[in-house]
């Protein structure tokens, strides 16, 4: 009995000595605030962000940040550049650009180019490049074809399982299931690449799918394609871009550093960046607040007030429009196709005046009104009015209007029933409208959907689901009526969403059958300018507008929060950090 | 003793064992694919189905188990599917230290608040402190970490910056030697600590009170007055040692909810541990991280059991083991 009570009391008397030096150690520091002081602060930029990166290699990464922090390590064969004049983009070499400058305000330069110019063959099917000859590896060892050639043939290994094995479609051998790597690239010298396609491919489409990054062939040679994943090369990329890999610490921060060697096309403007995992929102909304962070993406619009507020030093800065968020209906009996594989319209959504009727109750307007103010755009179809060469100007906007959408449900045969919901031969307009949980935006659109659509005698429940669970009940066609969203690639290919081989156009979650929208697909692809397709999607834009596959809501001005420190920054809807190498930063006052 | 400890642990194994074979398939047979990430429009329909072969999730359940139950026996957890293919032990690894930093000092003050504030309230019963004691408890028992700790956030980071928002230092802290990295990460830990400890220790004062009006009722406390002897080694020596019995058993079994706790605070405070770790895994399905964290959380609430029961034989005598 005395031994333990000693014991006890001695544990009590450090636990009360540890919360001491606790107590004192807050009095201490408290009041400090942001640790880097003066000059190291002003040469490094601080961005928060939602998840760690991945893999730091071209190959394998996957996530959006992974990218962008990839960019900034390895060199690219072409600068790719988005025209916001014309919605088109643009490749640069050194001494060669694909379309003339148009004027663009977000010009790049293409210094950073590895490729100086290039030739497409007459018959658009094989494309040579010539590559500089002082490119090096920030090993010092120089840049040259062969580790073009070397890192496609991992980008086409399946063991690998690159999420970039896409941009080898059209390559020798890739119609017969395996590229034929030692036909479809050549490399008869350092500084020129040659790649050959089994058909004629448009030049733009060439210049996209040939420019994937390299690797240097002399260190990652010999690691085995089975180990690839985990080879420590990952967490210690040799690249030659602006930046180079100075720490990383797995989900706390990444930092890079302004490599000084690079001469493509020069060494970042800022020493250090620095990239700061914080995964819950609202802590990164306050390190922006409190100047511990620099940039924090997709700001919740009914936050900036109270961020400008608090801060008067941050700034929102906007990009899109590339994210839309729609309503989508089962267009087909999704049971009824999963077990025969048959087609049968759905009988509530499977008329598409029911559909435009539905369009028509939902009050899209004040959704934006209500949540995204000024940085909501009405949604017609899903060909952003961003990609100003191919959107349809003149089509009008389905208004709210609930009198002729009950019109137009009444014509349909959906008479009102002795509770209220409209029925028809015995069935009730009764149904789950599904979202993901914790989208904020998500859920205040759904409640005032659910509302119009009790106005006019709908009957809706709403249903949250985790994310995963919900995206695998979208894929198995399980769900009848949910609110989603896309981001739309900058290359127009909608294929995959609309097609009507259902197998094939995976992402054709309602079941949309249209087979005139898979020609006009493989019409707009075969046009050797991107240009001359737009014939064909403005008839697309018609044929969506018609038929209101899904009830498109409205297209999302990304809001990105930004000190007012950082200068120079043009974001555009390629990214928000687009052209990051080229920022400065304001030197705070001197004390 | 040794022996009964000896048995504890050999039963142990069997009892992890059946909870990680049941977790095996319980997340398995949840929705959700590990390859859903690499379903999305531009991204070939070929590469989930690669990235499924590489993680060996074609194969039959029972093949796949057979598998996974070989490379268990060998001490191979296999790799992170979410993180870039890295060994879940040295996942855990890094996790482990932080969580432990955060449950250890929070079990520390815990225990230090709820017994002072029990025995004030205790002594002082149906006085206007305990009342007051008592609802101030109550009111921070009831309420959920989450919301406190964004509440704290608001009011200690924001409105009077004293403490840092998020992190486990503050960037560029190395540079400010051993004392300063050390004091940097206190300073850090400071909030989170407050927040776990706030509603752990109100829950333990209202045993502390409790258990010590109960002793304080004894014929032993009345003989220790009647001796004359002062009221505070009375209540401290006589009547809190033996109304820490039943507290000190509190310390094992508190091991595990401390650690739930820690999930959310490590979520919203940007800590690297097992909790930030956990929730991602379960999120991105990363089966071989879910199951090794199983692993540890089951271990730890065996051994925070055992050690209740161990500390109860240790500070009662009348309990034999």
């Amino acid at each position: 009995m005395m031994k333990t009570t000693k014991r006890i009391s001695r544990l009590l008397s450090i636990s009360l000595l540890a919360a001491s030096t606790l107590l004192t150690a807050c009095s201490k520091s408290g009041g400090k605030s942001g640790a880097l002081s003066g000059a190291a602060r002003d040469s490094t930029l601080v961005i928060g962000m939602l998840g760690d990166a991945d893999y730091l290699n071209p190959v394998i990464g996957a996530s959006l940040t992974s990218s962008e922090i990839t960019g900034l390590i390895y060199p690219g064969l072409l600068q790719g550049e988005f025209d916001t004049k014309t919605g088109l983009l643009n490749y640069l070499a050194l001494e060669k650009r694909l379309r003339p400058s148009s004027g663009n305000p977000d010009e790049k330069s293409p210094k950073a180019a590895l490729a100086k110019t290039w030739t497409m063959s007459p018959d658009n099917r094989s494309i040579t490049y010539i590559l500089r000859d002082d490119a090096k590896w920030a090993d010092g060892q120089p840049i040259t074809s062969r580790d073009f050639k070397f890192a496609y043939k991992l980008y086409g290994n399946p063991v690998i399982a690159s999420p970039r094995q896409q941009f080898l479609a059209e390559l020798v051998g890739a119609d017969k299931g395996q590229v034929d790597f030692d036909r479809a690239i050549e490399t008869p010298d350092d500084t020129t690449l040659i790649f050959h396609f089994y058909k004629p491919v448009p030049e733009h489409l060439a210049l996209f799918h040939t420019s994937l990054t390299p690797l240097p062939e002399h260190l990652w040679k010999n690691v085995k394609p089975e180990e690839f994943r985990e080879s420590k090369l990952n967490q210690q990329p040799v690249g030659a871009g602006p930046y180079r890999l100075a720490d990383w610490s797995k989900q706390q921060s990444l930092t890079l550093s302004s490599s000084v060697s690079c001469n493509l096309p020069k060494p970042g403007n800022i020493k250090r960046i620095i990239y700061r995992v914080i995964p819950d929102y609202t802590v990164r909304l306050a390190q922006l607040q409190t100047g511990d962070v620099d940039v924090v993406e997709n700001i919740k619009p009914e936050d900036f007030a109270a961020v400008q507020k608090a801060n008067p030093n941050v700034d929102i800065k906007t990009i899109g429009l590339r994210v839309y968020d729609y309503v989508g209906w089962q267009n087909i009996d999704g049971d009824y196709y999963n077990q025969t594989g048959k087609i049968r319209p759905n009988p509530l959504f499977g008329d598409p005046v029911v559909r435009r009727a539905l369009t028509m109750a939902i009050d899209r307007q004040s959704i934006i009104d209500g949540y995204l103010g000024e940085y909501g755009v009405l949604a017609k179809t899903d060909i952003s009015p961003s990609l100003k060469w191919a959107y349809d100007d003149s089509i009008k906007p389905y208004g709210y209007d609930p009198a002729q959408a009950v019109k137009l449900l009444e014509a349909a045969g959906w008479m009102p029933g002795p509770d209220g919901i409209r029925q028809k031969n015995g069935r009730k307009f009764s149904f789950v409208l599904y979202t993901n949980a914790g989208n904020a935006r998500r859920n205040y659109a759904c409640t005032i959907i659910q509302q119009n659509l009790r106005e006019i005698g709908i009957d809706c429940k709403i249903e949250m689901q985790e994310s995963n669970v919900f995206f695998q009940n979208l894929q198995e066609r399980k769900l009848g009526a949910w609110m989603a969203g896309w981001s739309i690639g900058l290359e127009i290919d909608p294929l995959d969403v609309w097609g009507s081989d259902l197998k094939k156009s995976r992402f054709n979650f309602p079941g949309f059958i249209n087979p005139r929208i898979g020609q006009l697909c493989e019409l707009a692809k075969n046009k050797m300018r991107t240009e001359d397709a737009r014939p064909y999607w403005i008839e697309y834009q018609k044929i969506l507008h018609e038929q209101q596959p899904i009830t498109f809501l409205y297209w999302i001005r990304e809001t990105q929060g930004f000190s007012k420190r950082i200068q120079g920054a043009k974001l555009n809807i390629s990214g928000t950090f687009y052209n990051i190498d080229d920022w400065t930063l304001k030197p705070s006052i001197a004390p | 003793m040794l022996r009964y400890i000896f048995k504890r642990l050999l039963i142990a194994v069997p009892l992890i064992f059946g909870v990680l074979t049941l977790t095996f398939f319980i997340i398995r047979l949840a929705p959700g694919d590990p390859a859903a990430f690499f379903i999305q429009p531009g991204i070939s329909p070929n590469v989930a189905e690669q990235i499924r072969q590489q993680y060996g999730l074609n194969d039959p359940l029972p093949v796949q188990y057979i598998k996974w139950l070989g490379n268990v026996l060998h001490g191979d957890f296999g790799r992170s599917f979410s993180r870039a293919q890295q060994p879940v032990f040295d996942v855990i690894a890094e996790a482990l230290p932080v969580t432990m930093t955060i449950a250890v000092l929070t079990l520390i003050a815990n225990f230090v608040f709820g017994i002072i504030i029990g025995v004030i309230s205790a002594v002082k019963q149906n006085s206007f402190l305990d009342r007051f004691l008592t609802v101030t408890a109550l009111f921070f028992y009831s309420m959920p970490e989450f919301w406190l700790a964004l509440m704290m956030i608001i009011l200690f980071a924001l409105k009077w910056p004293l403490f840092p928002v998020s992190g486990l230092n503050e960037i560029g802290a190395e540079s400010y030697g051993t004392f300063g990295f050390i004091m940097d990460r206190i300073w850090h830990l400071a909030l989170p600590v407050t927040v776990l400890s706030i509603n752990g220790s109100a829950g333990i004062a209202r045993y502390v009170r409790g258990s010590m009006l109960e002793v304080i009722r004894q014929d032993y406390v009345r003989t220790a007055r009647a001796k004359g002897l002062s009221e505070r080694v009375v209540i401290l020596k006589h009547a809190l040692r033996n109304a820490l019995l039943p507290v000190v058993t509190l310390m094992g079994s508190s091991l595990p909810f401390i650690f739930s706790g820690a999930l959310f605070i490590e979520v919203i405070f940007a800590f690297p541990g097992m909790g930030r770790v956990t929730v991602e895994a379960i999120f991105a399905r990363d089966y071989p991280l879910i199951i090794a964290n199983t692993f540890v959380s089951g271990t730890m609430i065996v051994f925070g059991n055992l050690l209740a029961d161990v500390l109860y034989a240790v500070v009662d005598p009348r309990i034999k083991l």
